[in-house]
């Protein structure tokens, strides 16, 4: 009842670079599901708390330019960048975004349940842009493309039609392009920065993300 | 007796596996071929990182459910994947409360019969048989919050048996409890393989407790292949101490040696002199709602003293008040009667009692290293970890520096000064919190189970650090319920043997 090593193993080496959530692509692991869902639950907070802060500076940008109002949407638009970066799974950023605005509703915000809509409408301007690369591609120009579609989904869809429909057009646009520049930047390189940032601290290993750092660090 | 509930043993196959997790350069488990037949009883031993762990994740169907790597090869159970038939293989953890999900022992029980869609009505009985099986002590209704390490360990294994499995996996099942419900544990699974005839792998760093319960032992070397392999009276051999194995009978190594002067404290008392010390102290722990949590007090009418250049042991079984005791002593749990106060040499500007100094004070003085290394982690460089104290307390950089530099030596650990630390192996992890306590060179070091579950190599670097820390005059106190360390401990001063929140022998 003895065993044996008879093949060799193949030289090992580490994959460096790029790493990609394993195929089947809806195939979702269980801690995928559980981190979108718990980070959706963490970004609900964060919601909320923007929310009362978000009162004092927009008070102050809406005194000099109501439109300018729009630079300080990108913090709503983090959860569904950060899920759809992390996860790497169709859906995850839709997910996460939804389990945000939920949070933020039910601890109670100025805009209810609506928050479900806008969250809808950001995770899916965040699908849109990350099918368009197939679920390959996630580096610094895809997530500030992500942050932006994610913004416009939000502002077209929906502001325009509900919040400033008394806008002329020229500020519905200047409204656009304030709030994608806020979702490109904030949402998009922030939402990439904190996604690198849980990924160099040890905590998401069990996501690609993770995967690549420590594979970067390999041993 | 007609037992219905009787299962027959599972056959493990394993062919050619061979697991690279990210972040390692080598393969853990390589090219690993092996037959495990039905109702075979295997102890598989082999020093800390050999794969013992991820084994029997493999076998279990685990591996990049929650980990990633390449993975080749393959697993069967009776020929399927062990995913293929959810169930069929029960995997028992090191930590018992890992494997809680529910607060009610009933709804524990029955989590795995609800994951695999039993029918309803068919659940009550199952739930019912697999408590009694693994010889639970309580009914269903019974919080899961209220459980001791061996009574949780004992729920953990119920829930896995609701499910009747073919092979029982148990992943160092007891090295977290003490002796007494380590042996309840061992117990309990003992019965349930003899009634149910399921394969049984067992991988648990103290060897011994198993060998009269088990027919064949594998011994995994570090390169991730087999390196023996057959009963284990002709497979353990002493050579196997020296790969870090608590082989039976070998006596506890000798010590890493450490230089007293990277341990010196910064203020050092007279050998002898309580740095910190208890009079009579009791602790109630309150629920949220202000009312005593549970009946018992966790300590009550306690004195004890963590003297400079002495050891002090806390033993006594789980819940008997060790690591609260060691809480207090550092300052972190208020009491509710009593006096908890530090050296006048070490008084804050608000006095000498423990509760009342402040965070920098209380740090400058005592440290404490908590039973999981991973919660005593601050941040996510190893060198970083090791200065975090020192810095924050504004100590000398260069000073600290060459402290932690000569620790991280002295404690085989050199080249990993600049590996992140949620990255580093549990014995890694263990030796480093430990060296990071000290860094800052406090009066007293209070380790919480600092030995447990960990391997001969591991046992020598903590034991080190500690002794050499006795030697440079810090005081050291360890809650323990690792017989070895216990001794070593006493023996550099004194023992205090706690029962239900009091001292029986001092």
């Amino acid at each position: 009842m003895s065993s044996s090593v008879e093949v060799p193993s193949p030289a090992p080496t580490t994959r460096r670079g790029r790493v990609l959530a394993r195929r089947p692509l809806m195939t979702y692991r269980t801690i995928d599901l559980v981190t979108a869902a718990l980070l959706g639950v963490g970004f609900g907070v964060v919601f909320w708390v923007w929310d009362q802060l978000y009162t004092a500076p927009s008070a102050v940008l809406s005194a000099i330019f109501s439109p300018l109002t729009g630079l300080l949407g990108g913090p709503w638009l983090l959860a569904g960048v950060v899920g759809g970066l992390l996860v790497r799974r169709p859906g995850a950023a839709l997910f996460t975004e939804l389990v945000a605005a939920s949070v933020e509703a039910l601890i109670g915000s100025g805009w209810g349940w609506t928050t479900l809509i806008s969250g809808g409408l950001q995770g899916l301007g965040v699908e849109l842009v990350l099918a368009l690369f197939l679920w390959r591609r996630f580096g610094a120009g895809v997530a500030m493309l992500a942050g932006l579609a994610s913004a416009v989904f939000e502002v077209a869809g929906y502001e325009w039609w509900s919040y400033y429909a008394d806008y002329a057009w020229s500020w519905k646009l200047v409204y656009l392009a304030t709030f994608a520049v806020s979702g490109a930047v904030i949402a998009g390189l922030g939402g990439l920065l904190i996604v690198r940032g849980l990924a160099r601290a040890g905590a998401v290993n069990a996501m690609p993300p993770g995967q690549e750092e420590l594979e970067r660090t390999a041993r | 007796m007609p037992d219905a509930r009787r299962t027959t043993g599972g056959r493990v196959d394993v062919r050619g596996l061979t697991w690279r997790p990210a972040g390692r350069r080598t393969p853990v488990l390589a090219s690993l071929d092996l037959r495990i037949e039905p109702g075979e009883r295997v102890l598989l031993a082999g020093p800390s990182g050999a794969g013992k762990s991820t084994l029997l994740r493999a076998l279990a169907g685990l591996l990049l459910t929650a980990e990633v790597g390449d993975l080749s090869g393959t697993v069967s159970i009776d020929g399927a994947h062990p995913r293929e038939h959810p169930g069929r293989v029960g995997l028992l953890l090191q930590d018992p409360t890992a494997a809680t999900v529910a607060n009610r022992v009933g709804r524990d029980v029955a989590f795995g019969l609800e994951n695999t869609r039993v029918p309803r009505d068919r659940m009550p009985d199952l739930v019912r048989d697999a408590l009694e099986a693994a010889r639970f002590p309580y009914d269903e209704a019974r919080s899961t919050q209220t459980l001791s390490g061996g009574e949780a360990q004992r729920l953990a294994l119920a829930g896995a048996l609701a499910l009747q499995p073919r092979v029982l996996l148990l992943d160092e099942p007891t090295s977290m409890l003490d002796e007494q419900n380590a042996a309840a544990v061992r117990e309990s699974v003992m019965s349930v393989v003899r009634r149910t005839g399921a394969t049984l792998v067992v991988v648990e760093h103290r060897l011994d407790p198993w060998l009269e319960h088990v027919d064949r032992c594998i011994v995994l070397g570090a390169d991730g292949a087999v390196r023996a392999d057959g009963p284990p009276s002709r497979v353990l051999d002493a050579g196997l101490a020296d790969d870090g194995i608590w082989v039976p009978g070998a006596a506890p190594p000798a010590p890493v040696a450490v230089d007293p002067a990277l341990v010196r404290p910064r203020t050092a008392l007279p050998t002898g002199d309580p740095v910190a010390r208890v009079d009579s102290v009791a602790v109630r722990h309150h629920s949220l709602f202000g009312r005593a949590a549970v009946a018992v007090p966790a300590l009550d009418g306690v004195s004890a003293a963590v003297e400079a250049g002495r050891g002090l042991a806390l033993t006594g079984p789980s819940g008997a008040g060790k690591s609260t005791l060691l809480a207090v002593l550092a300052g972190l749990q208020d009491v509710s009667a009593g006096r908890a106060e530090v050296a006048p040499a070490l008084a804050g500007r608000r006095g000498r009692e423990l509760a009342r100094l402040s965070s920098k004070e209380l740090t400058r003085a005592l440290a404490w290293v908590p039973q999981t290394p991973e919660h005593g982690l601050v941040r996510t460089v190893v060198l970083d970890e090791l200065l975090a104290t020192a810095v924050a307390l504004g100590q000398p950089a260069a000073e600290a520096r060459a402290r932690a530099m000569g620790l991280l030596e002295a404690l085989g650990m050199a080249d990993l000064a600049s590996a992140r630390t949620h990255h580093l192996s549990g014995g890694e992890q263990r030796r480093l919190v430990v060296a990071a306590s000290l860094v800052h060179g406090p009066s007293a070091v209070l380790l919480d189970e600092p030995t447990v579950g960990q391997d001969r190599r591991t046992w020598a670097a903590v034991m080190g650090v500690c002794g050499s820390a006795v030697a440079a005059g810090t005081g050291v106190a360890v809650a323990t319920h690792d017989e070895d360390a216990a001794c070593r401990v006493e023996r550099a001063g004194s023992r205090v043997a706690l029962l239900g929140g009091q001292v029986v022998a001092a």
